[in-house]
């Protein structure tokens, strides 16, 4: 099922849609609330992504009147208001998420992938890509043990369950050492270079990439 | 007494005429009302004094001419000269019949009338009367005090007059003192309609003032002093910040413009794009931080304060340095003890700030070296480093928005230190810095606990 893009900002409209589309998210478009609002309580969607400052009805209103009819669609609101009292809001009116403008597209699709896992979908005990074995507790490469330090694995284990998807380092540093730190240091960008070296570095296949302005991904090139 | 009406209250003005009519009123009433009751008593002690005078001559003439008629008649019937005012009139009666009485007396003021009062009305006229008994004689008498009455009355009257006259004077003389004692009060209303963002800068003069308005006049120029540096720190930030966003959008139009100046290859493009993105989450973190700060000094922000591990505290924010602090060569450590009481993520995010900033100016070989824990009640978050250390006179600035020590070759936003200067506010708390040049510097957040 596709999902439902609710904006009214012209280029936002177009950067979203090709971005979900580009990683495999049909998309249908809508340029104001009102028009949201039809579409969302006539089709079936997977999501909604919303924005709270529209035309013709704001999102708030948009949301409140889809939990009213009974609709359980996930929300994830769009907004460049960021007061507490607006994410508490937009929480309680029934949203799943809540992403502040400006945000790096890569913090959309993860939080887009998380919204769509389904519920009680559970990480397998082990996970590969290519050569590369991970378990709950140790990680191999070509059949060798890996040594790695606590937040190292962790770091891993991440880029595994993420593989394919560019993460921001915001996104890595809030995951990895619960760090909500937009640090001007470069604490992830030193991680990663020690985990290549252990992961990466001894290997022909190079698995860890790093996509310069955007972050890391992890995945067979 | 309350002056306060239902709808507002009265002007100063009002209430000091009132409050001088009324008291003028009183005093005046008081003194007046003495003033009248006296001239009035004066006027009676000589009335008595002439009536008993007269009734003792007709009694003298009684008792040293009984029996003879003709010197009472003639005693009786004698005119009171006009200069003694009214004239008495007089009966002399001997068992219950008038032996004589003064013209007219008979019509006027029968025996009866008169018999027992101290005062008589009679056709329209007033006296004082007064009787003596002498032997078997009975004399009456009779002062017709019509006249002073009349008098007494114009008296009081023009009294009233005074007083009101006095009263009004009064009035005017206050809502005029009232006027002149506000006369300062409108020059600061009109030094005060002067005064706005662009012209802070002046102040009213105290010494101008009389002694009572002194105080107003100085809280009013600190309140202004105030007002001026918060406006003066707004116009700096505003300069500051939009300084700040002109070097990264110079570089994004830059290579943009030089970008499509002409045909390139797709790897070019890519090369700008990728470029921008960096100049993109530059600015992002900018707004972000700004916001931030916005957030923290908005009066009425408040944070919700609950128990934080001191442990937990340094482990999280040891956890996410220690790669760098090794690749770096910089030992970096800490130790903790006991639960403070605060907001968990603005406390790591503050000691995260001093620890980054503590990394940054120490070089391979040095130290780092953080503490969080409670000292005499006060929760303290410390970092200490051995790192190349910070200029006094430098020491000012430090907590200033967008303020790079010399020598810092970091990226950073120049707003770390004034973040965590924030942080430590909204928990009531204070930062101090000590440093050395070349020995290290000490960070300390200190706050206490609720």
């Amino acid at each position: 099922m596709p999902l439902l893009i609710v904006e009214d900002e012209p280029k936002a409209l177009a950067y979203l849609k090709q971005g979900l589309e580009e990683n495999g998210f049909p998309v249908q478009a809508a340029a104001d609330g009102e028009e949201g609002f039809q579409l969302a309580r006539g089709g079936a969607f997977d999501l909604i992504i919303l924005d709270v400052m529209l035309p013709s009805r704001s999102g708030w209103s948009v949301i409140q009147d889809l939990r009213r009819e009974g609709c359980a669609t996930p929300v994830l609101f769009l907004t460049a208001l960021d007061t507490v009292a607006d994410r508490v809001k937009g929480l309680d009116l029934g949203a799943d998420d809540y992403l502040v403008k400006p945000f790096a597209f890569s913090e959309l699709l993860a939080r887009v992938r998380s919204l769509l896992r389904r519920p009680g979908h559970r990480r397998p005990e082990t996970e590969a890509l290519a050569d590369l074995e991970l378990t709950r507790s140790d990680a191999r490469r070509g059949g060798k043990q890996v040594n790695l330090t606590r937040q190292e694995f962790l770091l891993l284990s991440l880029l595994v369950e993420r593989r394919g998807e560019v993460l921001s380092r915001a996104l890595i540093a809030r995951q990895v050492w619960d760090m909500n730190h937009d640090s001007d240091t470069n604490v992830v960008e030193v991680a990663m270079r020690r985990l290549r070296r252990k992961v990466d570095d001894p290997f022909e296949v190079k698995l860890i990439h790093t996509v310069r302005g955007l972050g890391y991904v992890l995945e067979v090139r | 007494m309350s002056w306060k009406s239902a709808s507002r209250p009265l002007s100063l003005r009002l209430r000091l005429a009132l409050v001088f009519a009324a008291g003028s009123l009183a005093t005046l009433s008081v003194a007046l009302g003495f003033l009248q009751f006296g001239f009035r008593h004066e006027i009676n002690v000589r009335n008595d004094k002439l009536l008993a005078g007269r009734l003792q001559d007709v009694a003298a003439v009684l008792a040293n001419h009984p029996d003879d008629p003709a010197a009472l008649a003639e005693e009786v019937l004698e005119e009171t000269p006009a200069s003694m005012g009214s004239p008495i009139l007089v009966r002399v009666e001997r068992g219950g019949r008038t032996v004589v009485e003064s013209w007219g007396m008979g019509d006027l003021l029968p025996s009866g009338l008169l018999r027992g009062s101290s005062q008589v009305r009679a056709r329209n006229r007033h006296f004082l009367a007064a009787e003596r008994s002498l032997g078997p004689y009975r004399v009456q008498g009779a002062l017709d005090i019509t006249a002073d009455d009349r008098m007494a009355r114009s008296f009081r009257q023009n009294l009233l007059y005074a007083l009101l006259l006095v009263a009004a004077g009064c009035s005017l003389l206050g809502a005029w003192a009232a006027h002149l004692g506000l006369k300062p009060l409108r020059s600061i209303a009109e030094s005060a309609r002067g005064i706005d963002a662009q012209r802070l800068r002046e102040r009213l003069d105290p010494e101008a003032m009389p002694r009572e308005l002194r105080e107003l006049a100085q809280s009013l120029n600190a309140m202004l002093d105030r007002l001026d540096h918060a406006f003066e720190r707004l116009y700096r930030f505003s300069a500051d910040l939009a300084h700040e966003l002109r070097t990264p959008l110079n570089n994004l139009m830059g290579e943009a413009e030089v970008a499509l100046a002409k045909d390139r290859p797709a790897e070019d493009y890519r090369q700008v794009l990728e470029s921008s993105m960096e100049e993109f989450r530059r600015l992002t973190r900018l707004i972000s931080r700004t916001l931030f700060l916005a957030r923290v000094e908005d009066p009425a922000a408040v944070i919700e304060r609950g128990p934080v591990d001191a442990g937990q505290l340094l482990g999280k924010v040891l956890a996410f340095f220690e790669a760098v602090a090794e690749e770096e060569g910089v030992a970096l450590a800490g130790e903790a003890s006991g639960t403070l009481t605060g907001d968990p993520d603005l406390l790591r995010q503050a000691l995260a700030n001093l620890v980054a900033n503590a990394l940054a100016a120490t070089p391979a070989g040095g130290r780092v070296q953080v503490r969080v824990g409670l000292d005499d009640g006060l929760a303290v978050l410390e970092v200490k480093d051995t790192g190349r250390g910070i200029p006094a006179r430098e020491l000012p600035h430090l907590f200033d928005r967008f303020y790079r020590t010399a020598g810092q070759d970091s990226p950073g936003t120049g707003l770390g230190l004034a973040i965590v200067q924030s942080i430590a506010q909204l928990h009531g708390g204070t930062v101090e810095v000590s440093s050395e040049v070349g020995a290290g510097t000490t960070v300390r957040i200190r706050f206490p606990e609720p």
